[in-house]
């Protein structure tokens, strides 16, 4: 039975051993045998023994072994290719490397009498197919395209007599992979950069002669002893027209390897420039860092694809962190200036070439040499403009407009639907018509794609009011579908806080209802939306009259214009009846998906209208309703931050304002990736910061947060809009406390007072606040005479006369502690 | 039932590389077969011959069948069945020997199988010694044992049998020439000279 126990050390030694054997000529296996084993002749025999088994047993009994066997068993014979073969002119001398489809062995020219040695490159027998002899020729093809100090120089070409094709190489003598090169010379960064770009000119120059690589990575990119790099095994490489038509042969993506592999070439979508920039970005990230982004020998298959093509790597100042002192030492870096060294610029470079889609990576490897330069000069790097660029297409893929353009197609083929189910030649030809209007947004929308505007950047709002002339155009002609497509882009500006041009918008849909009857559903959504555009800007009756009195039967609608009523109420001061009707609202969604932004939206309205109420731990325990029910969204999840905003509110009025002002950070930063920094939601966020720091007693920042959420607000929304006119408000606190000089802050009170009356009226409640609180400054600097003028004024008078009870109170209270 | 996506699941995660699942593959697999393997061996009488390929197949219809379970791939179906199949086969006989008291190695031959390429293994095989002896190797070189097992247990072809394994037809040659010899000298096989 079996003997004792195996040593697998010794077992693999054995295998490698065999595996030698079986390849050297039988003469010369003895020799080697001696010299590899001299610490342990005992494997010599075994090694022996089984090499002799093997060889009888090749040709033993062949009628025993199938004939399929037989043919899979002569693929399995060793390749007959062995140093001192001749090959041309050339006599082989050792095997210097192997890939996938070839061997690369060292030689030197038959004839004494010129000295030259080279590199030849052999088909291996074993893949020799038709596919693989194509590709082989392939790559001979190009190679013999490209001449450059960079790239390893194409000779020679041939075919061995059984018509094994091979071709003939400038021998690469003591180069090393760059990885090695680069640690073995203890290369400092900057020396690192500098080598990098030798490398980047060689993939340039294969580029500019449409030659993408595909197989970028350390062993594929050999430095010369003098420090010249070259770049060798365009196996896989592909000329650049080709690889775009040809994008899914699987076949040469077998051999690519997966740590350095492009998210795209592992998905099977198309292949070029952006996939090599990817490699080297991969390359360079573990040039700089010492450790490989993505880690093949720590995870498994699935997982490594899983985290290539879903996860973004980890920063290279944290993956250096696990570099071993000496392994820093050679760098020239220390452990605390890790972050200094590896992030900023340089870690945004890195990352930028690591982007998960093509399209956002550097367009070309010049691009990204030529930030490299600007690097190393101390110039500033062509990313930021970029990077907005970026930001706002990760919004648009990920977020609103997505779901916009996807609700707004969806409405459309409803639409169209609804045509062509009349039946009629006249709609027929306006069904026609619809759809052309439908592919007219689709084009607006996709030429505002910022990736196609070189780099300008592209709002969300940009984006909408871009589409609405394309659109416009077509009012006359097909009035239904114009309808449809306005309502839609109108919702989707009242998400983006948008009001006054939402409302504009709505008011081009109601011009065309007054000359073409529109369907019951689109009119009814219609007038939800133009109640929530007055709602916003405080024009309660006219929002109560498009609401009416009855909710509308579809049940989308129906949760849509109970929440609308709610918040009307609200405003109303008619709290208590808004919660009974956002409380419908809720219920008609309770069991809906987490992302249902109907529901979010009607429990906000809750909570919003039981902090009026002063009811704070209810408000508490529904939004905790509302959180728990979003938390199986994504972490980035525009929702999450909609509802933050509320839970920063509750976080306050609990006392508890550095949580609140942390959490009011955060939600900044979200909102302004999403909605983008000049959008009225950002100025929101940028105003709960600055509530939150005004608490704390920073006059300073937090004006400075209500400065940039004014001008947002006034360019955007309007110099009189409510949102304008409250950060109007909290902005004159803030200068107030940080002791203005009296004659700016009368200037400012002033302009506040003609916005307001331009909103609200000369009589009205918030006219008669401003007055208040103009007054409560005056008194607060001393100047109590000036105060008490300001309230007995004719301005005040008129401004009480229509101002609720607990303002003229709070005028009255004022007035007794003046002269 | 819950059963068709975890079963799928564990599938996938073990066609694309990750052999932790293995286990528990083989637990679903198990009982299928070696109750197709058993009836097979009854049908028989005394020379049995254990035929792997058409073993996985009626695994894979019952399975297929009695749990909707979509495999996908009958490669990668035979290339689990391969290592249930091994483990089925030498339970039977220890079971067979414990009862029967050493009554030695039962005459079992695997059809479709490439037991013959092992030099020196005749029809009648001491398979309780080389699965042994594979364990051994596994050790050293789980992925030449893996290869080995393939052979001798499924009807895969080397072709067939890299693309599961995420190899090449060479090394999967290169690893079965040396295996196959190296067996041949663990369990000390008459060579025939």
């Amino acid at each position: 039975m079996t003997p004792t126990a195996v040593d697998p050390q010794r077992l693999r030694r054995l295998r490698a051993l065999f595996d030698d054997c079986i390849e050297l000529p039988a003469a010369t296996r003895r020799a080697h045998l001696d010299q590899a084993t001299r610490d342990d002749p005992s494997l010599v025999a075994e090694v022996l023994a089984l090499v002799a088994a093997e060889e009888r047993a090749a040709g033993l009994e062949p009628e025993r072994v199938h004939a399929h066997i037989d043919a899979s068993l002569r693929q399995l014979l060793p390749d007959a290719v062995v140093p001192g073969m001749v090959v041309g002119a050339y006599t082989l001398e050792a095997e210097i490397g192997s890939g996938g489809m070839g061997r690369v062995f060292s030689a030197h020219r038959s004839d004494p009498g010129i000295d030259q040695r080279v590199a030849i490159k052999l088909v291996r027998r074993e893949v020799l197919g038709a596919s693989a002899l194509q590709r082989f020729r392939a790559e001979q093809a190009l190679l013999a395209r490209l001449r450059h100090p960079g790239i390893c120089q194409f000779l020679d070409t041939g075919t061995l007599a059984d018509d094994v094709p091979y071709f003939v190489m400038e021998l690469l003598d003591g180069a090393e992979p760059l990885l090695v090169f680069a640690d073995r010379h203890a290369l400092p960064l900057d020396a690192r950069i500098a080598l990098f770009r030798k490398v980047l000119a060689a993939v340039q120059y294969a580029h500019q002669s449409l030659v993408v690589h595909r197989d970028l990575k350390n062993s594929n990119v050999l430095v010369l002893p003098d420090g010249q790099p070259k770049l060798v095994d365009f196996g896989i490489a592909k000329s650049i027209a080709e690889s775009v038509v040809d994008a899914r042969t699987a076949t040469a993506e077998r051999f690519l390897s997966l740590a350095s592999a492009a998210p795209e070439q592992l998905g099977g979508g198309p292949v070029g420039v952006g996939c090599d920039v990817y490699s080297l970005g991969i390359l360079l990230y573990e040039l700089l860092s010492g450790r490989p982004p993505f880690d093949a020998a720590t995870s498994s298959i699935p997982e490594l694809i899983e985290r290539i093509v879903h996860q973004a790597p980890v920063s290279m100042a944290t993956a250096a962190q696990a570099l071993d002192d000496a392994a820093l030492t050679a760098r020239h870096l220390s452990r605390r200036h890790l972050g200094r060294s590896l992030s900023g610029d340089l870690g945004d470079i890195v990352l930028r070439c690591l982007r998960k889609s093509p399209g956002e990576r550097y367009p070309s490897v010049e691009a990204l040499d030529a930030d490299l330069e600007r690097l190393q000069q101390g110039l500033p790097i062509s990313l930021r403009g970029s990077d907005r660029v970026y930001r706002l297409r990760r919004f648009v893929a990920r977020h609103r407009l997505a779901v916009a353009l996807g609700a707004a197609l969806a409405l459309s083929l409803v639409a169209a639907a609804w045509i062509v189910s009349l039946q009629n030649i006249r709609i027929r030809a306006e069904r026609d018509q619809a759809e052309q209007a439908l592919a007219i947004l689709r084009e607006a929308f996709l030429s505002a794609d910022p990736a196609r505007m070189g780099g300008e950047l592209v709002s969300a709002s940009d984006l909408l009011r871009a589409t609405l002339p394309q659109l416009e155009a077509h009012r006359a002609q097909q009035p239904l579908a114009f309808a449809t497509l306005a309502a839609t882009i109108a919702e989707v500006m009242l998400e983006l806080g948008l009001s006054a041009e939402a409302d504009e918008v709505l008011d081009r849909v109601v011009a065309v209802q007054a000359q073409t009857p529109l369907p019951e559903d689109l009119r009814a959504r219609v007038g939800i939306l133009k109640a929530r555009s007055l709602v916003a800007a405080s024009a309660l009756d006219e929002a109560d009259a498009w609401l009416g009195a009855e909710p509308p039967a579809a049940p989308e609608l129906r949760t849509s214009w109970l929440i609308e009523r709610g918040r009307w109420l609200v405003r109303s001061g008619r709290v208590e009846d808004a919660l009974a009707v956002l409380g419908q609202a809720s219920a008609t969604r309770s069991e809906s998906a987490a992302d249902d932004a109907l529901l979010a939206a009607g429990r906000r309205a809750e909570v919003d209208a039981l902090l009026r109420l002063d009811r704070l731990a209810d408000a508490d325990a529904t939004l905790a309703l509302l959180e728990r029910h979003q938390s199986a969204l994504p972490p980035l999840h525009t929702q999450h931050l909609l509802t933050r905003m509320l839970r920063i509110v509750i976080l306050r009025r609990q006392g508890r304002h550095d949580d609140a002002l942390a959490l009011a950070r955060q939600v900044q930063e979200g909102l302004e990736s999403d909605f983008g920094t000049d959008s009225p939601i950002s100025a929101r966020g940028r105003v709960l910061v600055g509530n939150l720091q005004l608490v704390r007693g920073d006059a300073r920042a937090a004006l400075a947060e209500y400065e940039a959420a004014w001008k947002t607000q006034r360019s955007r929304l309007g110099e009189s809009h409510p949102e304008t006119l409250r950060t109007h408000v909290n902005r004159l606190e803030a200068m107030q406390a940080l002791a203005a000089p009296r004659t700016v802050l009368d200037r400012e009170y002033e302009q506040l007072y003609r916005h307001a009356v331009a909103r609200h009226g000369a009589a009205a409640t918030f006219t008669a606040f401003v007055l208040r609180l103009w007054a409560e400054s005056l008194l607060a600097a001393a100047e109590p005479q000036r105060a008490a003028e300001l309230l007995r004024s004719q301005r005040a008078g008129t401004a009480l006369s229509q101002a609720s009870e607990s303002e003229r109170n709070a005028h009255r209270k004022l007035l007794a502690r003046l002269p | 039932m819950g059963v068709e996506p975890a079963i799928t699941g564990l599938l996938d995660r073990w066609k694309s590389g990750d052999r932790s699942v293995e286990n528990e593959l083989v637990r679903w697999i198990y009982p299928t077969l070696r109750e197709l393997a058993r009836s097979q061996m009854r049908r028989q009488g005394q020379a049995l011959t254990l035929q792997a390929t058409e073993l996985a197949n009626e695994a894979y219809a019952r399975l297929v069948q009695q749990q909707g379970v979509d495999w996908k791939n009958r490669d990668h179906f035979a290339a689990i069945s391969a290592t249930v199949l091994r483990r089925v086969l030498v339970d039977y006989l220890r079971e067979r020997s414990a009862e029967k008291r050493g009554a030695g190695a039962e005459r079992i031959t695997l059809d479709g199988a490439r037991a013959g390429e092992i030099p020196g293994a005749g029809d009648h095989f001491d398979w309780l010694a080389l699965d042994q002896a594979l364990n051994d190797l596994a050790r050293a070189d789980p992925d030449a044992a893996r290869v080995v097992e393939l052979r001798l247990f499924s009807g895969l072809e080397v072709e067939q049998i890299a693309a599961v394994c995420h190899s090449s037809t060479a090394t999967v040659g290169r690893q079965w020439r040396f295996a196959r010899n190296w067996l041949a000298q663990q369990l000390q096989l008459d060579t025939p000279q």
